[in-house]
């Protein structure tokens, strides 16, 4: 669906950049570039749109923005759904933040909010539909496919928040992407990115935390758990900001995986995963593959300047 | 003094009036600006700074670090003590060794670093740092042994060890700790930064400090407790000031419960029990109210 930042093909997956970048102003600046986002998707949408929710910070950063436009009179509280689904295997959960989530939302709601929240059960269906999903865009993370998935067997548009900029630490290359980043592109998907929406918002994340924090290699002395220590690394400048903006949010904190195969309780169900994921890795290649985004004229984007440079800002 | 603080019964009375900020980066500024004021007041003396390898050290280290780079202070004006703690002829706190890279990574390496082998398995040293609970009944073996080991170097030491914490929801300063008072006590060698006057207090005095609320440790979400406890607002804050902090992501214990100095930390979880109503106290007003907020302390000195 509608997004004008990058051009994405897939199979080889390429990401072309199509405006400027900018330095944000502050670590404000995302709040401020989401409320604003929120409301020209809403603006845009041509039916309902509901905001995807996981229980992650991501979901609930966008949900609290949701509502300050609500106490700003920008919008009206039922202008978005909140709409997330509980995966589950034989009754055991198999989605780590769920419920720590959904109390988030029950101490956060307001009356006349449209929350529609779903149990679903893992069958060999799902697992067709997310092994569908990996072969389409070419990689293997169940968490972000279980819920594209689900994503797919919904009515409305599903605004998602995925593809954020993450620190390459590598000289000259200022963006990198696995293709999950891109559940937007493509003629028949149903998801608005609202991370990419458009240069500004995209822009909003590149504070001085972006570019300073330094790369700390997973060290089990230190730090606890390779998974937890993974998704600091990647995304500690955006937490940084996300709890300055919602301090509340400390209430998510820390991040479990959103839907771990390791919990599927029905062995049958668990063995046709493992199965197919074992062929998914013969057949797709690129299972953690990244690609470096690129200028239209094929270099590499290097920097913030350089961007500004091509696009003649 | 920012606090009027008397030890028995524990008590701290907040002074003066403070203000919140929405600006993460002051605390950089308040810094620098109390570790210039200090070198001023304490002029004529021998004045150091401590590092552990912990976030507060490296903080005040790397404030230090930018006054030397602008050419405000020449590189001699502090030197940093630091304690390798041995344990059965091993050192003992993972977070020394990370601390020592980050220390050659990240300081002037005109600044001198001297190293102290300090062994826990000395019964004199331990004995001397277990009986400083008589002054100051605060039973954690990490906080004791480096109030002893400072004393042992001599001269004073600019520590960071107080600053403004919240240990549950009933108050704005709800967990204030009596061994973050070690400067008050005629014997400490502490000059503290944090509590050096108003400004610098508040400017820990954040959204995010004011607005968070507090989360219980729990196993299935928080990964381990040590881990949980550290995630306070001054880490987040630090980490806006100076990304590099990153690096000492995330806390552990400067002496842990292994070794032959269990022992000692169990029976000093046991005077814990004892004295768990006399080492813990929430920050009030001099009428005596608990304070809740900025708005009220500044309600009670404006009518002042």
């Amino acid at each position: 669906m509608k997004g004008e930042l990058f051009d994405v093909s897939f199979n080889p997956l390429t990401c072309v950049l199509k405006k400027p970048l900018h330095i944000a102003q502050d670590i404000y600046e995302v709040k401020h570039q989401v409320k604003r986002c929120l409301l020209e998707i809403k603006d845009w949408a041509d039916r309902d749109v509901f905001l995807s929710w996981s229980g992650g910070f991501d979901a609930a950063f966008t949900v609290l923005a949701f509502l300050e436009l609500v106490d700003e009179g920008k919008l009206p509280v039922d202008a978005f759904i909140i709409k997330g689904a509980r995966f589950h295997s034989k009754g055991k959960n198999i989605s780590g933040d769920w419920d720590r989530g959904v109390k988030f939302l029950q101490e956060i709601h307001q009356p006349g909010m449209r929350i529609d929240l779903q149990d679903v059960e893992l069958n060999k269906a799902l697992i067709k539909k997310i092994i569908d999903v990996c072969f389409k865009f070419d990689q293997v993370v169940f968490g972000s496919a279980i819920q594209e998935a689900w994503r797919r067997d919904q009515d409305e548009i599903s605004l998602i928040h995925m593809g954020f900029p993450q620190p390459t630490h590598k000289k000259d290359v200022l963006l990198k992407f696995r293709a999950f980043a891109h559940f937007q592109v493509g003629d028949n998907s149903e998801n608005v990115n609202i991370y990419q929406w458009d240069q500004h918002i995209f822009s909003s994340f590149f504070t001085n935390l972006f570019f300073e924090m330094p790369y700390v290699k997973f060290n089990v002395d230190h730090h606890y758990d390779e998974y937890l220590w993974k998704y600091f690394q990647i995304q500690s400048y955006k937490i940084v900001s996300f709890l300055a903006c919602y301090p509340i949010l400390i209430k998510l904190l820390l991040k479990n995986r959103t839907a771990a195969p390791s919990l599927i309780e029905d062995e049958d169900i668990k063995m046709l995963w493992q199965t197919s994921q074992q062929r998914l890795k013969l057949n797709v290649i690129k299972e953690y593959g990244h690609c470096e985004v690129i200028l239209p004229n094929g270099e590499v984007v290097k920097s913030i300047h350089h961007s500004q440079e091509y696009f003649n800002v | 003094m920012l606090f009027d603080v008397t030890f028995n019964p524990f008590k701290v009375v907040l002074t003066q009036p403070i203000y919140s900020t929405d600006d993460y980066l002051t605390v950089k500024l308040h810094t620098k600006r109390v570790l210039l004021e200090i070198l001023d007041t304490y002029s004529s003396e021998s004045i150091n700074l401590t590092w552990s390898g912990g976030m507060d050290s490296a903080f005040i280290g790397l404030c230090f670090n930018e006054l030397v780079e602008e050419g405000t202070l020449p590189s001699s004006t502090f030197s940093f003590y630091t304690a390798r703690y041995i344990l059965d002829g091993k050192p003992c706190s993972i977070e020394f060794e990370r601390g020592i890279r980050f220390y050659e990574k990240y300081i002037n390496s005109d600044i001198d670093l001297h190293i102290y082998d300090i062994n826990l398995d000395d019964k004199t040293f331990l004995e001397k740092s277990c009986l400083l609970v008589n002054e100051i009944r605060r039973p954690t073996l990490g906080s004791l042994v480096q109030e002893q080991f400072r004393r042992d170097i001599g001269g004073r030491f600019i520590v960071g060890c107080n600053y403004p914490y919240r240990y549950d929801d009933t108050g704005l300063f709800t967990g204030a700790a009596i061994d973050q008072f070690w400067h008050h006590l005629p014997n400490s060698p502490c000059i503290s930064i944090f509590d050096w006057d108003a400004d610098i207090w508040s400017s820990f005095m954040t959204p995010f400090f004011i607005n968070r609320p507090i989360i219980p440790y729990k196993k299935t979400l928080h990964y381990d407790k040590y881990l949980w406890k550290g995630m306070k607002g001054k880490t987040v804050q630090y980490m806006i000031c100076f990304p590099q902090l990153f690096e000492l992501f995330f806390k552990h214990m400067t002496v842990p419960y292994i070794g032959s100095v269990a022992s000692v930390q169990e029976f000093l979880e046991h005077v814990k029990e004892q004295y768990m109503n006399t080492y813990r106290t929430s920050i009030e007003l001099p009428n005596g109210e608990l304070i809740t907020s900025v708005q009220q302390i500044q309600e009670y000195f404006n009518e002042r």
